[in-house]
């Protein structure tokens, strides 16, 4: 009896193919991951050197919205900062968003207030985030073993159109203008951009910025570079890219936003409310008053001394980057019985895991003990301290 | 513009400088940026868009109260 066994085709070339297909070092355990913690045991924890990529943090604001004009350098959500110089009436509201693609609940949201058509050649409009010189000195760059870098984001606008951007060193000798494509209006995408290592050029290693990274909204001509090559001077984008700030009326929404040393995109990484709060109180937290009338202790005591001054003091919520500048308003002090206002602050021995301030007010009574209070009523400004060590 | 602020505990000039515009009061750590300005505008310098203009010889802090 004969037995005939047929078998599928079988492509011998297009197998040899695969086997030689680079898995790079941990390809390997990548493939025999099956399930999604399996992957995360490969690839790790605390990827993203960008703090509140998914724009949750917003300390300064609470939401609400802010209108932001020319010449304005000030943060909005937290550890993102709003650059705009010239665009003369132009303007802009930036905001926390509900608006977000699947698996976020927030985005940064641009607004253009007031449209300006004629950019001049040193005028720009930029989202950016200066990222700490320790968070990236795994990068290497500055070195010969400079590594790449691969930065990723969700972006949805009203206007579709090539969009630039830009990596520079503290001291804007270097930057890499590269652009992305927003390919339909009203749509959220994910983009991905490697940036490949520098090997030239200072950069911060410690407590300085040590990679700047900008998202341009229209930019003149003097910032404009070539993509995809370093400069050696500071570019914010590169040239033809669209000037949103053209359009009236024209949104823009960043969130998910995730840089990671080498040249993979891995997904965003989430991290715990509170792990996240808590790398941005390294650079900005503020003490808000609960709005009751009487006030209540801002939990920072100390006594009373030198004519009317109370020497008051804590911890930080956490060692912060800098000793942080202090801003108060709407603060009272109390010895037990008078309660000023508060008039004048000056630090005293002030640093970046302490709180120590010396506050002055009238009518109080030397050697008692003090304690500063918010002015909890006050529903025009609230009483609030803020401690900024931002970069 | 800046103001000096005098530490009436200690009876002495207090190791940090009052930004008048918003009445914030900045520590002389050279790590902190907003001192990092105060030191530019010591020595006469304004940031003008993305450059440092030197726009006169050097600037004065009002004296403490």
């Amino acid at each position: 009896m004969t037995v005939i066994i047929n078998k599928p085709g079988f492509n011998l070339r297009e197998t040899l193919t695969s086997l030689k297909r680079k898995i790079g070092i941990k390809g390997a355990e990548l493939m025999a991951a099956e399930t999604v913690s399996d992957v995360y045991s490969v690839i790790g924890t605390n990827r993203n050197k960008i703090i509140n990529g998914a724009m949750v943090i917003d300390q300064r604001n609470a939401g609400a919205s802010k209108l932001i004009s020319s010449n304005t350098n000030s943060y909005i959500l937290d550890r993102w900062r709003i650059w705009v110089y010239g665009g003369d009436a132009s303007s802009a509201t930036l905001q926390q968003s509900t608006l977000s693609p699947e698996g976020f609940i927030n985005s940064l949201q641009w607004t253009v207030t007031s449209a300006d058509t004629s950019l001049s050649s040193g005028d720009y409009h930029l989202i950016a985030q200066y990222i700490e010189g320790f968070n990236v000195a795994d990068f290497g760059w500055g070195a010969t073993n400079a590594q790449p870098a691969t930065l990723s984001f969700w972006v949805r606008s009203s206007v579709a159109g090539t969009y630039g951007c830009a990596a520079s060193n503290q001291t804007q000798s270097r930057s890499y203008p590269f652009t992305y494509t927003i390919n339909a209006a009203n749509v959220w995408e994910r983009k991905v951009i490697v940036i490949p290592g520098d090997i030239t050029g200072t950069w911060q290693k410690t407590t300085s910025a040590g990679i700047l990274l900008f998202w341009s909204l229209g930019t003149g001509s003097t910032y404009q570079g070539t993509s995809g090559i370093w400069d050696s001077s500071i570019k914010l984008t590169s040239v033809g890219c669209l000037n949103l700030m053209a359009t009236a009326n024209a949104t823009f929404n960043i969130t998910g936003v995730q840089l990671e040393v080498g040249s993979v995109a891995t997904p965003f990484e989430h991290r715990p409310y509170g792990t996240e709060l808590a790398l941005c109180q390294r650079y900005f937290y503020s003490l808000l008053s609960d709005g009751s009338s009487n006030g209540r202790s801002l939990g920072i005591t100390g006594v009373v001394s030198g004519g009317n001054t109370t020497r008051a003091g804590g911890f930080h919520p956490v060692p912060m980057r800098a000793i942080p500048t202090i801003t108060i308003a709407g603060l009272r002090q109390w010895d037990g019985s008078a309660a000023p206002s508060i008039t004048g602050i000056s630090l005293s021995s002030c640093t970046k895991e302490a709180l120590s301030i010396d506050v002055t007010g009238g009518g109080l009574t030397d050697g008692r003990a003090g304690t500063v209070l918010f002015q909890g009523n006050v529903s025009a400004s609230q009483g609030y301290l803020k401690a900024d060590a931002e970069l | 513009m800046y103001k000096i602020v005098f530490d009436k505990i200690n009876e002495k000039v207090a190791d940090c400088i009052i930004r008048t515009t918003d009445g914030a009061c900045i520590p002389s750590d050279p790590a902190n940026t907003d001192y990092q300005l105060y030191l530019k505008w010591l020595d006469g310098y304004e940031k003008i868009g993305g450059e440092w203009v030197k726009t006169s010889d050097a600037n004065t802090p009002l004296p403490a109260d």
